[in-house]
């Protein structure tokens, strides 16, 4: 008696849910009549992948006559459908994906079909962190791909991915991936623990993570680094790193880092050793290059142009006889400029962009030396400054060297070289105090560490790199441990 | 006691010796060691180099027999509460007043050879910020600097070969034409060069593996030694010696001939590069001097190093004036002699004889 009490309120429950879940817009709902059963099927629309509901489970209920949702368990091709009593639950469940069928005459229960939509994007070419050899895949913004792209990499068992999810709204799907008896133990905590603390309501890609997980987030300079690549994050997981993947994002982080490694470009490694050294070296010239020329241009032409020697001192000076104001304005205009266009650059569609390159970089240039507004040879130091710092191989760190220039041209102005100097220091300590995940982020310049050195401002052959980046503090340092993996 | 996470490994003290002792000594040291040994006066540096290596062996013999291993706790123990305490606030002070004539001094030589103009009290506002950025975190953020500090301005042993090409060897010849008491007598101004030795004091307990650090501190004693020599010998063969009477800053001097295409007048970029140099010098003086102060009053760290910042910023401001520096870096060169050649020994003495006692008590 009292059983069948339960019953009937249950199905009062139903239909209240019943009730409550047709108040949306996107939700629907059949109604079949099976000689004394009659079942309900209800579904989000928006969620749902409604060509397999069309394939695989609306002909396989409407051809047979089922009394026992379990007997529908069994007939139906999907994976991972399950039984549930509680009509409570149903709501978030349909949010994610799932068909739900009810059965009225027998015991009241629900059973949940997961068919959630998936539409995502092909996984395309890297277009960030081009190379011209090596692998041509990029992450997509769909986790569970991008973590096949990298599980398919590395084919160990040890290859552990904690799961979670993050943000109040979002429930955006996060997982922080590591190589157990790699990666050290307490990064993969750290890593852990501060995605568990993120108080957001919303996590739309993966740098939302960075700047909430972020060691020091007052600093320009970004502490964990980003790629597209799955051959890079392949690479760095088996160094003992920690990535995390957001869903939503084609980025995926890594930690912890240091300075050099934003200057590495990953083709570095499909080159042979001595090209590679050489690109890398190049490329830090380069970003010294373009960080320090305009400030020296700045601080010799307005304090010490005694430095230069008279021959040069003359094309200096003819260069400059027309135009009408100090060389830090000047800096500043002709910096602004080429900030404005790569802004404008940016924010335009590709076609239109070029155009605009055009425009700004011969138009603009020509004119304004023309004009005499500023001298043709601070327009080839800002341009190539600007060259220089295009080829920083990852983009984040590109925009602090874009940031960093202005307040060593203030410096400049004030005190000349000396200004520049006491600036470096400023950037020189603050680099000394950041850490990455807790690790030092300066290594292995300082802490100076000789055997890391072999991979961070060249790169030595393969056979010389038969230990693991002691900055990440792998658990096992000797990379060539044949017995561990080769069974 | 210093946290295992707070301590720097014990290569580290190389770098720290070696940056507290070369600072802007550098640039006009070879005028003043010549008076009494003349063109011999390169040989009076490997003497008080040499010395130097017996006060750090003193030193480390100090240091690695007390418990706690840093002036203040030593002074308290050998000498009391009260007397301990007096004598570790002068150390504090004189260390106070080292980073204020090294400042100063650099200050100078840019007011001489860049800026005439330059306003010290604005310069100051620029420097004193980047000091306490320094200071007022953990230990390995001065030893960072400190490192820096010796690796970076290394190139500039480079540019002294430029000079080589218009010096005489003859101006050294014949060699050890002094007798030695000229040579000892030079090695006595010598030592005012590298006096930043003192700090090891304060930070020998933030150094992992303290007791195999010793090495590298003979070594970091040696390796400033050899700086100074080759400056000295390039000096001593560039001039001949009534020409370095009227230097005052005699390696300045040696940059100015250097020329490269695109670069006349190297020595704005040596200054500006040497600042590199001198700033893990008032760095590692203040933060020395700070530290002492806070374990001998106990207050905060950070308070201490702004207090003692104020008292920087407005000594550098009052002291102004080629002879008023001069006389300060006289007064401080001669106190840190006393306190290395003199208090050193004579309280590793009182030192023994105190633990004898106590050994013999107990």
């Amino acid at each position: 008696m009292k059983k069948k009490v339960t019953k009937k309120k249950k199905q009062r429950d139903f239909q209240n849910t019943l009730a409550e879940l047709t108040q949306k817009d996107d939700f629907i709902d059949y109604q079949f009549e099976h000689n004394d059963s009659s079942i309900c099927l209800g579904y989000l629309k928006s969620a749902i992948d409604t060509e397999k509901l069309e394939k695989y489970i609306l002909p396989q209920i409407q051809q047979n006559d089922y009394i026992d949702l379990n007997e529908v368990i069994n007939d139906i091709p999907i994976t991972k459908s399950q039984l549930i009593d509680d009509p409570d639950q149903l709501q978030e469940m349909l949010i994610q994906g799932f068909v739900f069928i009810y059965m009225e005459n027998v015991n009241p229960q629900y059973l949940l079909i997961p068919i959630p939509l998936t539409k995502t994007r092909q996984v395309g070419i890297p277009e960030v962190e081009f190379s011209v050899v090596g692998p041509k895949e990029a992450f997509v913004e769909n986790i569970d791909t991008n973590l096949n792209l990298v599980r398919k990499r590395i084919s160990v068992p040890e290859l552990s991915m904690e799961k979670m999810k993050v943000g109040t709204v979002t429930k955006t799907k996060v997982a922080v991936v590591s190589i157990e008896g790699i990666a050290d133990k307490e990064n993969v905590r750290t890593v852990i623990q501060r995605i568990k603390d993120v108080q957001m309501d919303q996590v739309i890609d993966s740098s939302y993570i960075q700047q909430a997980i972020t060691d020091n987030q007052n600093s320009p300079f970004p502490q964990l680094l980003d790629t597209e690549r799955p051959d890079r994050i392949a690479a760095v997981l088996t160094e003992g790193k920690v990535a995390i993947f957001v869903d939503g994002s084609p980025h995926v982080l890594i930690g912890p880092t240091t300075l050099v490694e934003f200057f590495s470009a990953f083709e570095d490694y499909f080159l042979n050793w001595t090209l590679a050294s050489a690109f890398r070296l190049i490329r830090l010239f380069a970003v010294f290059f373009s960080i320090l020329i305009t400030p020296l241009y700045v601080a010799i032409l307005t304090h010490h142009f005694e430095l230069i020697p008279k021959t040069l001192l003359g094309t200096l000076v003819s260069s400059r006889t027309q135009v009408p104001f100090p060389p830090i304005l000047e800096a500043i205009i002709l910096e602004l400029t080429i900030e404005l266009l790569r802004e404008a650059g940016a924010r335009l569609p590709s076609k239109i962009g070029q155009t605009i390159g055009i425009v700004g970089g011969i138009v603009i240039g020509t004119a304004s030396v023309e004009a005499g507004l500023t001298s043709n040879v601070l327009l080839i130091i800002v341009a190539l400054a600007a060259l220089g710092s295009f080829t920083t191989p990852v983009y984040q760190m590109g925009n602090t060297i874009r940031l960093i220039r202005f307040p060593l041209l203030a410096f400049a102005h004030i005190y000349g070289i000396l200004g520049v100097g006491i600036c470096i220091a400023y950037i020189m300590v603050h680099l000394l105090k950041l850490t990455s995940l807790g690790r030092p982020f300066l290594e292995p310049i300082f802490p100076f560490r000789l055997t890391d050195l072999k991979d961070a401002f060249i790169r030595l052959p393969f056979d010389k790199q038969n230990k693991r980046p002691f900055a990440v503090r792998p658990e096992k340092v000797l990379r060539s441990a044949k017995q561990d993996y080769e069974k | 006691m210093v946290k295992v996470k707070d301590q720097v490994p014990a290569l580290m003290v190389f770098f720290l010796i070696s940056a507290a002792q070369s600072g802007v000594g550098v640039l006009g040291f070879q005028s003043v060691i010549n008076k009494y040994a003349g063109h011999d006066a390169w040989i009076s540096i490997i003497v008080a180099g040499l010395g130097f290596n017996i006060i750090i062996w003193i030193m480390y013999r100090i240091l690695q027999n007390n418990d706690g291993g840093e002036i203040v706790s030593i002074h308290k123990f050998t000498y009391g509460k009260w007397l301990g305490g007096i004598l570790s606030f002068i150390f504090s002070v004189y260390l106070i007043l080292t980073s204020i004539v090294v400042l100063r001094t650099y200050i100078e030589i840019i007011q001489v050879w860049m800026f005439p103009y330059v306003k010290v009290w604005a310069l100051l506002l620029l420097l004193i910020p980047l000091i306490y950025y320094i200071i007022s975190g953990e230990f390995r953020i001065v030893v960072g600097v400190c490192f820096f500090g010796v690796v970076y301005p290394f190139f500039l042993i480079f540019t002294l070969f430029y000079p080589l090409k218009y010096s005489n060897l003859t101006n050294i010849l014949p060699i050890l034409d002094h007798s030695f008491t000229e040579i000892l007598q030079s090695s006595s101004l010598a030592i005012f060069s590298f006096l930043g030795i003192s700090t090891l004091l304060v930070f020998y307990p933030f150094i992992r593996e303290s007791r195999k650090s010793q090495k590298f501190a003979h070594i970091g004693n040696i390796y400033t030694t050899f700086l100074y020599v080759f400056i000295c010998l390039v000096s001593y063969i560039y001039y001949n010696q009534s020409e370095l009477q009227n230097t005052i800053w005699a390696t300045l001097g040696l940059w100015k001939i250097i020329e490269m295409p695109f670069l006349a007048r190297f020595e704005y970029v040596g200054i500006a590069t040497l600042f590199f140099s001198i700033l893990p010098n008032v760095a590692l003086y203040l933060w020395a001097s700070t530290r002492s102060l806070h374990n001998l009053f106990g207050i905060s760290h950070k308070k201490t190093a702004v207090f003692l910042l104020a008292i920087v910023y407005i000594a550098c401001i009052i002291i102004s004036g080629r002879e008023f520096i001069a006389f300060i870096n006289d007064i401080t060169g001669k106190a840190g002699g006393i306190l290395l050649f003199c208090y050193i020994p004579i309280l590793f003495l009182i030192n023994l004889i105190r633990r004898k006692v106590k050994k013999n008590a107990s």
